[in-house]
């Protein structure tokens, strides 16, 4: 019994010390005091063609306060966001595929195809995207941890353009560490919301800039019975293949933009052009939104859109309408459930050669946006985005199932105008409402 | 009971001071130094070019100009090698090459060796990377390019790193190791870079009436400057059977007051082109040049077969109402040109042309 009893606390001594004592122990990630909070965006819409040998590939890397190497040439910095890859259309104010590996990169055609993983190249949508950091807390009743935190004060921001492939960018050699193409100085202050996107902002000059936005959604006292948009146009000065209607960017947004909105409410028993039986909501139709100027981000509104009542959602049966899908041939079509559209207008005397802006149909299915492809027409299938008279974004009322019942939230939206492209970060309130 | 306790509890002890002295993470001991590991399949450059029988010209090229002698002296270089075939494909003889002076003959082989370690994970990945060869000539390097909206297959992005053109030409097999540098080969021996444009054309009897014709339009003498400029001229005969005779060129109604410039602008570009680079980094909408007067549509695809071919073809476009209403029309033959012709210049690249590119009638104006 004595000798049992040794042996039981021998081997539980020697089993206490080894779970206490021999794990390695990470360190903590060091706190940022009094941090900014930063999202960075690639917005760049072109790649290099063949008359055009200076212009930037669009895959970068992005540094904040850089550091050289013995060269004299940047290989790491206090931030870095690396593989950076040209924005998604759609993107919310939480990294929805946060902590997923960086080469998660998949649209519906790589799924399809089957292609292994070893065979995907590293890209992040944005910073910080997937990558772990610290993140910006909950300010005014949005989930912010799509913005990372990062010291404030003065900063020296460099994005440089970065070959697609799998080494991060310190392994890089210096000739492909040196093609900087946009290098700025930002005063990030403590506590506030910054959206940094690279831009071009001369195509034909092959000229690229940043625009560093203070945003202002964090400060805003939104009604909860509303929905919310802005626009931002973020264009480049109009580039030579964007002045004849007979060139292929001919109907890019112009530098100023009026923009109206209309709500689509459905009726079985209605047929439209749109062929979503659906109609105006009366008093909803082509309404003045607001007029916006390319660079000029002050000024910029947070306009209330009218939030439906719960009714709207359901058809006769009671059963929840659809949202609007691409089908299994890649056709985006279908869907009753109520929808915002938005038109765009200029006071250009060429519009009449140009032919009018695509409408925005704000009618999608979230979930599934981002994996069909934003311009490209593949297979005959219907691009999100391109010179055509429908455009697409997901929708703005915010349907969630849980618990047994459905639940409809409206949303604040900023929308960015970048020279062919509209792109959409949805900001969704009150998610700790959300019944679990 | 004590004898037992401490022969299990020191029992025990010793054990838990051996794992912990095991289990622990270790910080590196050793000094760093690294083995050194001789791989035997890697050889010298001189070693590849004397045992590969497909690099035989290249390798008696060497040899005669006095470059082989340069190897294997400490420092790295790398070889644009164009293999047997590739003097073939260029329809270059080994003795018309060995005829030279030895001064033309180590202008002509140091236009392939680049001094360093150039491997194609090196190369940023655009075009007209330029580098300079050990003769001091510029050779510019290509590397294809994601496509404008980035949606690319990885296996195609991977495959992408791994391939080059030098100044236009297809490198057929990358990245051969070797103790003293890098050895590369090529579709077509490189072609020495002539100081410019115009100076070319002016050296070239059958551009003539092309020479006389862009002067008649005030375009030749921008052709000495510093351009860049891509420029893809006719021969005589093509200029003739289009009815532009020397007599039509010198007559008082060849002019801009007649003709828009478009009869010769629609082949200069401005901008340092090589055939590769339109599939490197492809034009919009199918590789289409714009300009105010209508399109040009450029065709080109290597796909290793032994005389690659670019098309061009000219289209204008008349209607003020949009393009939906708009009438396009092909206003000239389809012109083509041979890669193995492309003549890369300092100031520039000389593509000739089989054909006119514009019939001189689909541009006169009415007055």
């Amino acid at each position: 019994m004595n000798v049992l009893f040794c042996k039981k606390v021998a081997s539980l001594s020697l089993v206490m010390v080894v779970l206490l004592t021999s794990c390695y122990k990470y360190k903590e990630r060091p706190q940022v005091s009094n941090p900014a909070y930063i999202r960075v965006f690639n917005s760049l819409p072109y790649t290099v063609d063949a008359l055009h040998a200076g212009q930037a590939a669009p895959f970068l890397c992005f540094l904040m306060d850089p550091v050289n190497d013995a060269a004299g040439v940047p290989d790491n910095g206090a931030v870095v966001g690396d593989w950076l890859h040209t924005r998604e259309l759609f993107s919310l104010s939480y990294a929805a595929d946060a902590g997923t590996a960086l080469n998660a990169q998949s649209t519906i055609d790589q799924i399809n195809s089957g292609l292994p993983a070893q065979d995907v190249i590293n890209a992040n949508y944005e910073y910080p995207g997937k990558l772990h950091v610290l993140t910006a807390p909950a300010m005014n009743g949005i989930d912010m941890s799509a913005w990372a935190q990062a010291p404030s004060g003065k900063h020296r921001l460099i994005f440089v353009t970065r070959p697609q492939d799998d080494r991060p960018f310190d392994q890089l050699p210096v000739s492909l560490r040196r093609n900087v193409i946009i290098d700025t100085t930002v005063d990030l202050q403590a506590g506030e919301v910054y959206t940094i996107n690279a831009l071009a902002t001369d195509i034909d000059k092959s000229q690229y800039g940043v625009d560093v936005r203070h945003e202002q959604f964090v400060h805003e006292k939104f009604d909860p019975g509303r929905i919310y948009a802005a626009f931002y146009n973020l264009s480049s000065v109009r580039p030579y293949l964007a002045t004849d209607p007979h060139f292929p960017y001919y109907w890019y947004y112009s530098d100023t933009l009026t923009i109206s909105y209309t709500c689509w409410i459905n009726d079985n028993n209605y047929t439209n052009s749109y062929s979503l039986n659906s109609w105006p909501l009366p008093g909803a139709s082509d309404i003045f939104l607001s007029t916006i100027y390319r660079g000029k981000n002050d000024g910029v509104v947070f306009a209330p859109l009218p939030f439906l009542t719960r009714d709207y959602f359901f058809d006769q049966q009671g059963v929840l309408r659809t949202l609007t899908t691409a089908g299994s041939n890649g056709n985006i079509g279908g869907g009753t459930m109520p929808y915002f559209s938005f038109q765009f207008s200029d006071a250009d005397p060429r519009r009449i050669t140009y032919g009018k802006f695509p409408t925005l149909l704000c009618s999608m299915d979230p979930a599934s946006f981002n994996t069909l492809d934003p311009n490209t027409n593949t297979s005959g299938a219907t691009p999100l985005q391109g010179p055509q008279s429908k455009i697409y974004q997901p929708n703005l009322f915010r349907v969630i199932q849980s618990g047994g019942s459905v639940n409809i939230y409206p949303t604040v939206n900023v929308f960015e105008v970048i020279n062919d492209r509209i792109y959409l970060l949805q900001l969704q309130r009150d998610f700790v409402k959300v019944p679990q | 009971m004590y004898t037992l306790f401490r022969r299990y509890f020191l029992g025990g002890l010793l054990l838990l001071c051996v794992w912990l002295w095991a289990a622990c993470s270790k910080s590196n001991s050793g000094n760093g130094a690294a083995v050194t590991r001789v791989d035997a399949t890697v050889q010298p450059l001189r070693f590849m070019l004397d045992n590969n029988s497909a690099f035989s010209n290249f390798d008696t090229l060497m040899k005669v100009s006095g470059y082989m002698d340069s190897l294997g002296k400490g420092r790295s270089y790398t070889l644009l090698v164009p293999d047997n075939t590739a003097f073939i494909n260029a329809g270059i003889g080994i003795d018309s090459l060995l005829a030279l002076p030895k001064d033309s003959l180590r202008l002509f082989v140091g236009n392939h060796i680049l001094p360093g370690v150039v491997t194609t994970d090196l190369v940023p990945q655009t075009i007209t990377n330029p580098l300079t060869a050990v003769n001091g000539q510029t050779l510019y390097l290509s590397k294809p390019l994601i496509s404008s909206y980035v949606y690319q297959y990885p296996d195609l992005l991977r495959q992408y790193q791994h391939t080059l053109h030098v100044n236009g030409i297809k490198v057929t097999l990358t990245d051969q190791k070797a103790v003293d540098g890098i050895l590369h080969t090529l579709h077509f021996p490189l072609r020495l870079t002539v100081p410019s444009v115009a100076r070319y054309l002016l050296s070239q009897p059958q551009y003539s009436l092309y020479v006389a014709g862009l002067r008649k339009f005030n375009l030749f003498d921008q052709l000495d400057s510093a351009g860049p400029f891509t420029i893809f001229p006719c021969p005589n005969d093509a200029m003739i059977a289009y009815g532009m005779t020397l007599d039509r060129i010198n007559s008082d109604t060849f002019d801009l007051e007649h003709y828009t410039p478009w009869l010769f602008t629609s082949g200069i570009l401005d901008s340092r082109t090589f055939m590769s680079d339109f599939t490197d980094a492809q034009l919009p909408n199918n590789n289409t040049g714009y300009t105010r007067y209508g399109t040009m549509q450029y065709g080109y695809g290597d796909y290793g077969q032994a005389d690659p071919i670019m098309s061009i073809q000219i289209t204008n476009y008349t209607s003020p109402l949009g393009p939906n209403y708009s009438i396009y029309n092909n206003i000239g033959p389809t012109a083509n040109s041979h890669l193995k012709d492309q003549q890369p210049a300092l100031n520039g690249v000389i593509m000739p042309l089989d054909k006119i590119l514009v019939y001189p009638d689909s541009v006169y104006i009415t007055h």
